[in-house]
């Protein structure tokens, strides 16, 4: 926020306080629960798609949902869309194995990651090896664009408590990993009431954050496209270098918001694998 | 053998302190605690000024604020004739100048002196990684002989500014309750800060939601640590390993609850007080930390053009050149300097001198003065107690001397942005005018 915003921003809070009108954040009974503090404006918008059981093997397309600013009358959130996950989970010999294509447009370009992950059958679908490739494309119109830049592929692979980079370097990870993506569907379908595990995550692909705990967070209500009421189950996963990430899930079990801070995630079609 | 290449990595808004090799123990930063290890940091470094443009201005120009222009975020624009390293860089010694990420120079193109790689995006959240892969893929894929400057912004822990804005931002406030275990404690001097306090951007915090801003602070330190660390592995992995100056610092600090403060743009030490590490092992040494020169964000630019061999840029008044301290070459031409200045025009305009022990805030209608040795955390204001008169006169003296060193920037008339710098550069540079008359006489 540059000072211009942040004194008009100031006089307005200041004048709603005056008038006692103002809640400066949200807090769970003031407005909305924190766990959809960064989408309010979105959820208005959105549409989930209709609540169903997800099997073995799925497709899932997540919208990426930007935090703008914060209506300081309102506490309502203003949202856009700056890209999309494409999320697939097939069971393999071995375990599980995860394709992700995530694309963040922003700045006139398409930023590119694809990455596919194995992982052991176990409960938390634990990671055992992934591939994970970085590319960047113009996207029409005046993008800054105009240096090649070659792809940056990175893979690595957890042996005993070792996570070892093909960059070279190497981590502990004494706890099972496990990737922002990965969770998806040990909260939608092993996650409960109970749930409250300790894990190491693999934060965007490229590092260890050692100790990070995933909880259930309670129930969470929320009004969506049509006025409708979304019923969700709440998880909370915290951790060194994690900002606080809720997993939201239906109650058949489909993940249909994950919220972090500034970047969300909001399912917005389930597909066939092949599709 | 050639001069070296110069991978210079920023952040934005770090506490000088957030970092666990400094002994912080509610943050993880084991990338920055290696660059710690391997390279010299210093511990009394400063801002130039503790807000974005201003500071990083006056990183590629060698300039304190009111020399180059810069004197708030956005309006005021740089001084349209001022050379900057990338500029001068490619001009005068041949380096290849590359750019990716935060720039936030107000007035000045980035694509004017730098190769852009990539921009990056104004939330860490969103573009760090990105910028950092980016970085590593330029490091990875260069064949050219050509000596380079990599310049790379990183914008976390910067973050907390939209988590925590004047508009509410998108924090997880809600959590802060059940959290209140896991959460970091708010440091000695909140309570001193917390009485005097008058900042309605957190008026109705509860002391959780005080603890959780720092909770959340310290996770962005961690995320950007990740992004700064991979950079580092690229440097130490490219085959230009041993012929590269890696340079890691900060544009300013964060108030993180100290003096129940948060954000920046005032003088007092979190604000004003940034890490500054610099690694080329086998040329610098490793694990030292230099607690006894004062530096400042201004010296950056005449760092680099001394290690590129390059002349140095016209009228860095009052910059110096580190690399007599990280190469331990004996007293520096001169001696080291004895004091260090930052100035602030965001808000209550303020100069600040610092030596080795006393550091003294003067503002247009007011003067503060701490014993920073004996009372680090700034609780005891000493400027109107018995026995502070020889410090004030010191500071006085120090004051006069860099007014009268700088190159005060007087905008030419018809200047673009006449209401900008009417509003806002003209008050900085009378009130310099008037103090310097005063300090002077």
């Amino acid at each position: 926020m540059n000072r211009r915003e942040f004194v008009r921003h100031g006089s307005v809070v200041a004048a709603l306080l005056a008038m006692g009108r103002l809640p400066v954040l949200a807090r769970t009974g003031d407005t909305l629960p924190a766990a959809v503090e960064p989408v309010t404006g979105f959820l208005a918008g959105y549409a989930p798609p209709a609540p169903r059981r997800l099997r073995e093997t799925y497709r899932l397309m997540y919208d990426i949902v930007l935090w703008h600013e914060r209506a300081p009358a309102t506490g309502i959130t203003k949202n856009g869309l700056v890209g999309r996950v494409d999320l697939r989970r097939v069971g393999v010999p071995e375990g599980v194995r995860y394709s992700i294509d995530e694309v963040r447009r922003y700045a006139g370009i398409a930023n590119r990651l694809t990455a596919r992950l194995t992982c052991a059958g176990d409960r938390l679908g634990s990671l055992r090896a992934w591939e994970s490739r970085a590319s960047w494309r113009p996207l029409p119109d005046k993008s800054p664009l105009r240096h090649r830049l070659d792809a940056l592929v990175v893979n690595g692979r957890k042996e005993h408590d070792r996570v070892l980079h093909s960059d070279g370097r190497q981590e502990d990870s004494a706890r099972p990993l496990a990737s922002l993506w990965s969770l998806i569907d040990f909260v939608a379908r092993r996650g409960g009431p109970a749930t409250d595990v300790s894990l190491d995550l693999l934060a965007d692909l490229s590092s260890v954050s050692p100790g990070a705990r995933l909880r259930y967070d309670g129930p969470v209500e929320v009004e969506v496209a049509g006025k409708r009421l979304l019923r969700l189950a709440s998880y909370v996963l915290t951790g060194r270098g994690i900002l606080p990430t809720n997993y939201l899930v239906d109650e058949p079990g489909l993940p249909q918001l994950v919220t972090v801070s500034m970047v969300s995630y909001a399912l917005r079609e389930v597909r066939a694998v092949d599709a | 053998m050639r001069p070296p290449n110069i991978v210079f990595v920023h952040v934005d808004q770090l506490h000088h302190a957030a970092i666990s090799a400094y002994g912080c123990r509610y943050v993880h930063t084991p990338c920055i605690d290696r660059l710690v290890d391997e390279g010299t940091s210093f511990l009394e470094s400063t801002t130039p000024m503790p807000q974005c443009c201003p500071a990083r201005a006056s990183w590629f120009t060698g300039r304190m604020s009111k020399e180059h222009g810069v004197v708030v975020n956005d309006v005021c624009p740089m001084d349209p004739t001022l050379p900057d390293l990338g500029a001068w860089l490619r001009e005068k010694a041949g380096y290849d100048c590359v750019y990716a990420g935060k720039w936030h120079v107000t007035g000045r193109n980035v694509e004017t002196s730098f190769r852009l790689l990539h921009p990056g995006h104004g939330y860490g959240e969103l573009g760090d990684s990105n910028v950092a892969r980016v970085a590593c893929s330029f490091l990875w894929s260069r064949r050219s002989e050509q000596p380079f400057l990599l310049s790379v912004g990183l914008l976390n822990p910067h973050d907390c500014c939209y988590t925590a804005g004047a508009s509410g931002g998108v924090g997880k406030f809600g959590l802060a309750a059940e959290m209140h275990g896991e959460l970091p404690p708010l440091p000695a001097n909140f309570d001193y800060g917390y009485a005097r306090r008058q900042d309605l951007r957190v008026a109705e915090w509860t002391l959780d939601d005080w603890r959780y801003y720092r909770y959340v602070y310290y996770r962005m330190a961690e995320m950007v640590d990740r992004e700064v660390g991979r950079i580092y592995e690229a440097v130490r992995r490219s085959p230009d390993a041993d012929n590269t100056l890696f340079i890691f610092t900060s544009d300013h600090g964060d108030g993180l609850a100290f003096h129940a403060n948060i954000q920046k743009g005032y003088m007092l030490e979190e604000a004003w007080r940034v890490p500054a590490v610099v690694c080329w092992p086998g040329h610098i040494e490793a694990g030292r930390r230099d607690a006894e020169h004062l530096v400042s964000g201004v010296d950056l630019a005449p760092t680099i053009l001394d290690y590129a061999e390059a002349p140095p840029m016209p009228k860095m008044t009052v910059a110096r050149s580190w690399r007599p301290l990280l190469e331990r070459r004996g007293s520096p031409a001169g001696g080291w300097r004895d004091y260090v200045v930052g100035e602030t025009s965001v808000g209550r305009m303020a100069v600040a001198i610092r030596d080795a022990r006393v550091k003294t805030i003067v503002y247009p209608d007011a003067v503060q003065l701490f014993d920073i040795e004996s009372d680090p955390l700034e609780m005891h204001d000493l400027a109107s107690e018995p026995g502070s008169e020889a410090g004030l006169a010191r500071h006085r003296a120090h004051l006069a001397d860099y007014l009268n060193s700088i190159q005060v920037f007087e905008p030419p008339p018809g200047h673009a942005d006449a209401a900008a710098v009417a509003r806002y550069y003209e008050p900085c540079v009378s009130w310099y005018r008037r103090l310097r008359e005063e300090v002077s006489a």
